[in-house]
């Protein structure tokens, strides 16, 4: 309580430019992160170049929360990999293994069928009303790197909103009133 | 100047910059690491091939194995997923490739597989007329799952022959 006090104090002993530089660094901090992430993008050739794993049908390889680095590159899609990929109409993507492909000698169309790992079928009854494989612009990316639990964090805060609200606030009072900037 | 928050900032950063670094070491490792895989693949009988409705060939077919992969298993190494595949080509399609059976290995003293007159897990079913005399391999790949960082796979390819070049049934 008493914390809060002095922030709000020391919040009305700013005069204006003091404000407007701390809302700078507020802003440059965002726009460094979104920097980042797009660039990430760009040099994985992937949509999403990190994702967090929200199911565990991969499971004992992926447990819900881990996180997955992806990559999309230019070879072709072979059997094994782990894909992630978005059905047409839906917009969460599915991490799962190729396990059937076939590719046209032109290279121009590709069918793939993906199953995860700890489900009994493959993904057909996930695929959209008769819908039998996934093609090249289905695919988001491959996984190529891991990191365990890490995810862990966005999941609370999609099961608890609160939790992400919280955060934002305080992260945001704190760097308001840094005054080491 | 020394608040608890400032500390609390320090140390944090201080922790998962370590932390980073520690994670880019270790996947490091598996970079030095040099496996010596044994592997033994063939197929061994062709129980069914049919035609099904629709203009689908499907085989029924088992195959033999004999794996060590015990040398591939790192420090870093969560679990092995191995699989079998049937590779062919058809006029149509220049890569055809069919998963039948595949097994999760998550200690490496069972990392020595040993499957005879297997029978497989999934279904060999071509989208057409293509498997009757057809050129077949059998591919062992093994996808190296690490507790941390990159994850890689490799595989040992074996020609097997020609599916019969009628149906059997």
């Amino acid at each position: 309580m008493e914390y809060i006090m002095d922030t709000w104090r020391e919040l009305r002993r700013m005069n204006v430019r003091q404000m407007i530089t701390q809302g700078l660094q507020l802003g440059l901090i965002v726009t460094s992160a979104l920097m980042i992430w797009k660039s990430l993008m760009l040099v994985t050739g992937s949509e999403s170049p990190v994702v967090v794993v929200l199911s565990g049908s991969m499971e004992p390889g992926f447990y819900r929360g881990d996180i997955l680095f992806l990559n999309m590159g230019n070879k072709p899609i072979r059997t094994g990999e782990v894909v992630v990929f978005n059905l047409d109409g839906r917009d969460i993507p599915i991490v799962h293994r190729v396990i059937k492909v076939h590719e046209r000698r032109n290279g121009t169309h590709i069918d793939i069928l993906t199953k995860g790992d700890n489900n009994y079928g493959d993904d057909r009854a996930l695929y959209n009303q008769g819908q039998e494989w996934l093609h090249q612009h289905h695919i988001m990316g491959r996984a190529v790197g891991f990191l365990p639990k890490v995810g862990m964090v966005t999941i609370l805060m999609n099961d608890y909103p609160a939790l992400k609200y919280a955060l934002i606030g305080v992260l945001g009072i704190l760097v308001l009133t840094n005054k080491e900037g | 100047m020394h608040s608890v928050w400032t500390r609390a900032n320090t140390v944090l950063t201080l922790f998962g910059t370590v932390a980073a670094v520690l994670c880019l070491l270790t996947t490091g490792t598996d970079l030095l690491h040099k496996p010596d895989p044994k592997v033994k693949l063939g197929l061994r009988d062709v129980r069914r091939l049919v035609q099904h409705n629709g203009g689908r060939e499907h085989a029924a077919v088992t195959f033999d194995l004999d794996a060590d992969l015990r040398s591939v298993f790192t420090w870093n190494t969560k679990q092995l997923f191995v699989y079998v595949q049937a590779e062919y080509e058809t006029s149509e399609n220049r890569v055809n490739q069919i998963v039948m059976w595949d097994s999760i290995v998550q200690q490496q003293d069972k990392a020595h597989v040993r499957l005879n007159n297997h029978k497989t897990k999934y279904a060999f079913i071509d989208p057409g007329r293509n498997l009757r005399g057809r050129s077949l391999n059998l591919t062992l790949v093994w996808c190296v799952m690490p507790r941390v960082g990159r994850m890689y796979s490799q595989q040992s390819t074996h020609y097997v022959g020609k599916l019969p070049a009628s149906y059997v049934h």
